[in-house]
């Protein structure tokens, strides 16, 4: 179990504003992402309206590129007990309790559900969630979700609510679409004049599984106009990609690791992306193509102001969307002009403000709940966090002594190659 | 079957009472054998009787016993989703206390009549599960302040309750219940012989103390010592015997038995020692402590009690050499009748009515806490999935260091030069 954390900074910060005006935002970690990017952005527009915000999450690199506002960051080691006694302190009927949950945080759900005002955030499309979380986490949610229906329950496309609905269950009142939002849009993301374009189709993101259909779909753009793809990001996921690519008939690509996309972003032409990606790439002048999540990945519509609304309350993953071919894709891309595109960074300035996601949150958030939480829902909420982290441990440590079982056994077989070789030549010299 | 691989009839209604046993495994053993008799005698009694344990080789004596025994894969969520179900309906439910089971008491939490079978000492339970583990029953039996306790003997009574932050009160010693298959003798009456002393064990590291008492007592009369048992723990046991005199041996053999009719005297615990009554053969029993010292010779006045403390007293030891005094006017009469008695009356009813008379009822529909409920089958699914990882990655370190002494073997056989 980890060192826990003093949480009266973090408290003191919280009640400088009064009750009912306190946010705590719950994150898996304070990393460079998409979702961190989010909270930041909703954070700068709470503290604006006069909110106390609290960011909790596990310490992670990157997040110092994070633009979190004035908000209070309360960093734990990982997500396991020792890191609970905090999120306690600062969890209670006077804040408002965002929870994003992910494999790590879902067993928080029920405190954050029992112990004030509160969100549960599902950030991805259904499909991906389900095979994500899987049944245990899914099951832990439902009871959540049936337990409190005055709990919140936002996801980042207007068409996920029914299928997570039909996983999660709960009431139609208490589920909602939270907008992806970027608070850079206004000026630090806009086109850098005279900046060369590059040429070529960028994919800038976490190079993680859950974002291959956008890979997929990234791909199928490229490879149709015979331009060169570069997917840029930071993540594990970099073999996979590698090789998918590689089965691209003619594709040309390349992998960049560089947890610095907004800078591609900045130069980039057309970009295929999705979330805060898309947002950031229509606020910097690009053309953006969304990804349709059909399991497999293909190209969506690109971004028009005509197709806006549509592609913004999808987070631009489409689900049950119609896919595009390559070809149909750069069709209608060859007919944005730069009218469109200032109208695109526009509209990511009206609609994709910080503010909405605010708005969506407190509209989301009912009362709080009357009954605490059970002492026995406590004891088992640390045993499984502590399960959550050491199962985390071991599945970090795995790659790494595989990846030294691999190196030691090539060694091995290039020695003992070798020495086969020299044998019979040492044998002959003697005789 | 039904849903959650329930047997149709455990879901169907009825109006016979129902009795839930959750049990990790079922390892043959004490354990293993005292509920099966238990639930047996339940099944004659018209009771519906269903256990839920992992596999293990002694499930055929609760089906035997008419029980019916649901075997989910593992410890995971369908383990969990089963209980809960399967307490929703259930008049009784008995939790056998374990790491996989510790989680299940969020299951079981509102079950009408709840019982925790604690079967062991304060001292090992604490150390097999983990400290979170025990939090959450400690924090159902919060919950439930009318569920009680079982544990084998009322010596572990107070460290039990420590251990479960539970008043004394609430755990009660559960008396074994033998069949009288288990206690009748097993050939003619016995010859008289002369002073053997048998400590009939398993050769486990906690069962030592049991050897001690024997060592105490066999050197007390310089009587000859046999140690019978199998465990890993023989060097430990034979270490001890040897520093008897007459140096005692130990045997190790399952089958303890026919030794008792080659001995007079027997140190040991539970149902061996009211089998070793029903031969004839005299028996002692050793201190609460467990520091090895015998304590009572059983006899025909207070068996009972002895039984329901699993033969261990926290009786102030009197010496060997007053316990070999009072065996010696133990008559063979006197043991016949005491033998007889044991017979009769060490039954399964009396263990199952204090099964069922421990702790009290909970008005309600039995269904679990959700949230808690659902909480404790993530954590099954994670210790589940905890151990596969742990277990792959044990493979994958022995394949690595493998492979590295490969490599430096071929490195080595290159010279220098390579």
């Amino acid at each position: 179990m980890s060192a826990g954390v003093a949480p009266e900074p973090a408290l003191a910060h919280l009640r400088g504003a009064p009750a009912g005006r306190r946010l705590l935002v719950v994150v898996h970690r304070l990393s460079l992402g998409g979702v961190s990017a989010l909270y930041g952005a909703v954070a700068g527009a709470a503290t604006a309206r006069g909110w106390a915000v609290v960011i909790m999450g596990a310490r992670a690199e990157g997040g110092e590129r994070i633009d979190w506002g004035e908000a209070h960051l309360l960093a734990v080691d990982e997500w396991d007990a020792g890191a609970l006694p905090a999120l306690e302190a600062l969890a209670d009927e006077a804040t408002l309790t965002v929870l994003a949950v992910t494999q790590e945080t879902t067993a928080l759900a029920p405190l954050v559900a029992a112990s004030g005002r509160a969100v549960l955030t599902i950030h991805g499309p259904p499909a991906v969630m389900r095979e994500w979380l899987g049944p245990a986490r899914l099951a832990v949610l439902r009871a959540v979700a049936g337990a409190h229906p005055e709990v919140g329950l936002l996801v980042p496309g207007r068409p996920y609510v029914e299928p997570q609905r039909a996983d999660i269950g709960g009431a139609r009142g208490s589920w909602g679409w939270m907008p992806h939002v970027t608070g850079r849009a206004a000026a630090a993301l806009s086109r850098p004049g005279g900046a060369p374009p590059t040429g070529e189709v960028l994919c800038p993101q976490r190079l993680t599984p859950d974002k291959r259909f956008v890979v997929r779909a990234a791909a199928g753009v490229a490879a149709a106009a015979g331009a060169r793809l570069s997917v840029v990001g930071q993540g594990g996921d970099v073999p996979w990609i590698e090789e998918h690519l590689a089965s691209v008939s003619g594709l040309e690509y390349r992998v960049v690791q560089d947890p610095d996309i907004a800078a591609w972003i900045a130069r980039a032409e057309v970009v295929v992306g999705v979330g805060l990606v898309a947002l950031e790439a229509l606020a910097a002048g690009a053309c953006v193509v969304g990804a349709c999540y059909h399991g497999d990945g293909t190209p969506w519509e690109p971004a028009t102001p005509a197709t806006w609304a549509m592609l913004h309350a999808q987070n631009f993953a489409g689900i049950d969307a119609r896919p595009l071919s390559g070809e149909q894709v750069w069709e209608r891309l060859g007919a944005i002009t730069a009218a469109d595109r200032s109208a695109l960074a526009d509209l990511v300035r009206r609609d994709a403000a910080p503010a909405a996601a605010l708005d969506a949150l407190l509209a989301a958030a009912g009362p709080a709940p009357g009954r605490p939480p059970s002492a026995l829902a406590g004891a088992v909420t640390r045993a499984a966090l502590d399960g959550e982290a050491e199962l985390g441990r071991l599945a970090a440590y795995i790659p790494e002594v595989t990846a030294a079982r691999d190196w030691h056994r090539a060694r091995a077989e290039r020695l003992e190659a070798l020495r086969e070789a020299r044998a019979p030549q040492g044998d002959g010299a003697a005789g | 079957m039904s849903a959650g691989g329930l047997p149709t009839g455990w879901m169907r209604a009825g109006r016979e009472p129902r009795l839930l046993v959750v049990v990790d495994r079922l390892l043959p053993g004490g354990v293993s054998s005292r509920y099966a008799t238990l639930l047996a005698e339940a099944v004659r009694r018209g009771h519906r009787c269903l256990v839920i344990a992992a596999d293990g080789p002694a499930r055929h004596a609760f089906e035997a016993g008419g029980c019916q025994v649901v075997r989910p894969a593992g410890w995971g969520r369908d383990a969990h989703v089963a209980v809960a179900a399967a307490a929703a309906r259930a008049d009784h439910a008995v939790c056998v206390l374990a790491p996989d089971t510790a989680p299940v008491l969020a299951a079981l939490v509102r079950t009408r009549h709840l019982v925790v079978g604690a079967h062991g000492t304060a001292e090992l339970l604490g150390e097999w599960i983990a400290p979170a583990l025990l939090d959450i029953a400690r924090a159902a039996l919060a919950q439930r302040p009318d569920a009680g306790v079982v544990v084998p003997g009322r010596h572990m009574e107070r460290g039990v309750a420590g251990l479960l932050a539970i008043d004394p009160d609430r755990v009660r010693g559960l008396p074994h219940a033998v069949t009288r298959r288990e206690v009748e003798p097993a050939g003619p009456p016995r010859s008289v012989v002369p002073d053997i002393v048998l400590c009939a064990t398993r050769l486990t590291e906690e069962q030592r103390p049991l050897t001690r008492a024997a060592v105490a007592l066999a050197t007390e009369r310089g009587a000859p010592l046999l140690v019978v048992g199998t465990g890993p723990d023989s060097a430990g046991h034979r270490a001890l015997a040897e520093a008897s005199d007459p140096p005692g041996r130990v045997v190790e053999d399952p089958a303890v038995r026919p030794w008792m009719r080659r001995a007079s005297v027997l140190v040991g615990r539970g149902l061996v020692v009211l089998e070793a009554i029903a031969e004839g053969c005299r028996a002692v029993c050793i201190d609460a402590a467990g520091e090895g010292v015998p304590v009572r010779a059983v006899g025909a006045g207070d068996w009972r009690r002895l039984a329901d403390e699993n033969f261990v007293s926290d009786d102030t030891p009197p010496g060997a050499a007053a316990i070999w005094r009072t065996l010696h006017r133990q008559t063979p009469a006197a043991r016949r009748e005491l033998a007889a008695t044991v017979l009769r009356e060490a039954g399964p009813g009396p263990a199952l009515d204090r099964l069922l008379d421990t702790g009290g009822a909970l008005p309600g529909d039995g269904r679990p806490e959700p949230e808690a409920a659902a909480l404790a089958a993530l954590l099954g699914e994670l210790r589940t999935a905890t151990a596969d990882a742990s277990a792959w990655l044990t493979q994958l370190t022995r394949a690595r260091d493998h492979h590295r002494d490969r490599a430096e073997r071929a490195e080595r056989l290159l010279g220098p030069d390579g």
